[in-house]
């Protein structure tokens, strides 16, 4: 998955809901991370890679960042 | 079908906005009672009963008193009453029922007698989706907006214009909840909610309640007031997350509807005199005005942003005020169809839309989810 689309974002709150689809298809709803909630700095189509979040010691949320 | 069943009576309940000392259920009678008058018909004239709500069809029933033998209480959100329509119908044309009562009541603003969600922690939504921020109808209409805008062009300007020339509509009635002023500079610089969401691209919430009475044409012409005939209906899901909706900025559910009721009805786009259309959020219509084929796929924002749905101009749309100015109990779908009636029945003052003939109402459920779309008219062509 070398490339990942972001086609929506919202900066209601502190963090930016977003929907990320895989090149294959498949889509989820998840968040941004390591970037400011800026609708100025977060473009739609820009590349991200996950960063797993350990909510708790079962649990970690698939959030994404921006592609190094 | 084009034709065959009419709806008889419409009403709303008694009061609405902040109703603390009333329950969803007496918003639903209350309606009901009001909606049966209008048509002249007594409560034991009714043989089936549809509502959506949070509760069981055979709920409602039961707090009215009656003791249907057709019961429907097919729950696809804000739409459903619509869809109801499309469903008495069908079921009047199969001999199974002749006159269909179909109630909406929900204390939105004050929750009185509403359960708490349907959306428990077991949901899809609340697993995959809420974890991740998505905190509520905002939220999601959010990422739709983001992608027509990103997609066409698409400016917070004309969605604003939505809310503006819905606010001038609702300022010609009376009854109407919000009837200040409205700029657009006024919808920019409402607090953000849910970028590019405005608190004033958002609807109301309140507590209210809306009926309609549908019965076959034949013994529709033999009660009082002017036969609405339901001459196309349709109505279409595509998912309930809004992670899954198909594409963000085209609204396949409102087109897989429109397509249906079109065709049934037999008319043109420019034959509809006047449009109600579900404004949730302002993005809503301009997705349905595209999803409906009244214009070109992106053009949406330059239709509404011309002013012609405005008092005046050549597409009157949301005549009441909308759920935008008008009520929005949550489910609004009922009151596109009460509001279409009393246009083509030519009941509503100032805001009469003069010689309507043929109405458009459309809703909207879930976040895009689903659709349901019926086209009325004083004749059948």
């Amino acid at each position: 998955m070398p490339s990942r689309y972001l086609i929506g974002i919202d900066l209601g709150t502190t963090n930016s809901a977003a929907t990320y689809m895989t090149d294959e298809g498949p889509r989820l709803m998840t968040n941004l991370v390591g970037i400011e909630p800026d609708p100025a700095r977060l473009r739609i189509g820009m590349p991200v890679e996950v960063a797993f979040d350990d909510i708790a010691p079962e649990f970690a949320l698939p959030r994404f960042r921006p592609a190094s | 079908m084009r034709g065959r069943v009419a709806i008889v009576g419409a009403g709303e309940a008694d009061e609405h906005g902040k109703l603390p000392h009333k329950s969803a259920f007496a918003l639903h009678a209350e309606a009901a009672r009001n909606a049966l008058a209008d048509a002249g018909l007594r409560k034991d004239d009714v043989d089936a009963v549809f509502s959506a709500g949070l509760w069981m069809g055979s709920e409602t029933a039961e707090y009215m008193g009656i003791r249907p033998r057709y019961v429907d209480g097919t729950q696809i959100g804000g739409c459903s009453f619509i869809a109801h329509v499309e469903h008495a119908m069908a079921a009047i044309e199969a001999g199974l029922c002749e006159v269909a009562l179909i109630t909406h009541g929900e204390s939105g603003a004050s929750r009185v007698g509403m359960p708490g969600t349907r959306f428990g922690a077991d949901s899809w939504r609340l697993q995959f989706e809420q974890p991740f921020g998505l905190a509520g109808p905002p939220t999601g209409y959010a990422l739709a907006a983001t992608r027509h805008m990103h997609e066409f062009g698409t400016t917070s300007e004309q969605l604003a214009e939505v809310a503006v020339a819905t606010r001038r509509w609702a300022q010609l009635n009376p009854r109407a909840l919000m009837r200040d002023p409205l700029t657009v500079a006024d919808v920019l610089a409402s607090r953000m909610i849910s970028w590019p969401l405005h608190l004033l691209d958002c609807c109301l919430v309140t507590d209210a309640g809306g009926a309609v009475v549908v019965t076959a044409a034949e013994r529709a012409r033999d009660l009082g007031k002017k036969p609405i005939y339901v001459l196309g209906t349709g109505e279409a899901s595509t998912h309930v997350m809004i992670s899954q909706m198909p594409d963000f900025a085209r609204w396949d559910a409102a087109r897989m509807a429109g397509e249906r009721a079109f065709a049934m009805a037999g008319i043109r786009h420019a034959d509809v005199d006047v449009a109600e259309l579900y404004d949730a959020f302002t993005i809503v219509p301009v997705m349905a005005l595209e999803a409906l084929g009244f214009c070109k796929e992106g053009e949406g924002g330059a239709f509404v942003g011309s002013g012609r749905t405005a008092p005046g101009g050549d597409f009157p749309m949301n005549t009441n005020g909308g759920g935008l100015s008008y009520t929005h109990s949550g489910m609004y779908g009922m009151f596109t169809l009460v509001e279409a009636v009393r246009q083509l029945r030519g009941e509503c003052g100032a805001r009469q839309v003069k010689d309507a003939k043929i109405a458009l109402c459309h809703g909207l459920g879930g976040m895009f989810s689903a659709a349901a779309t019926l086209i009325a008219g004083t004749e059948v062509p």
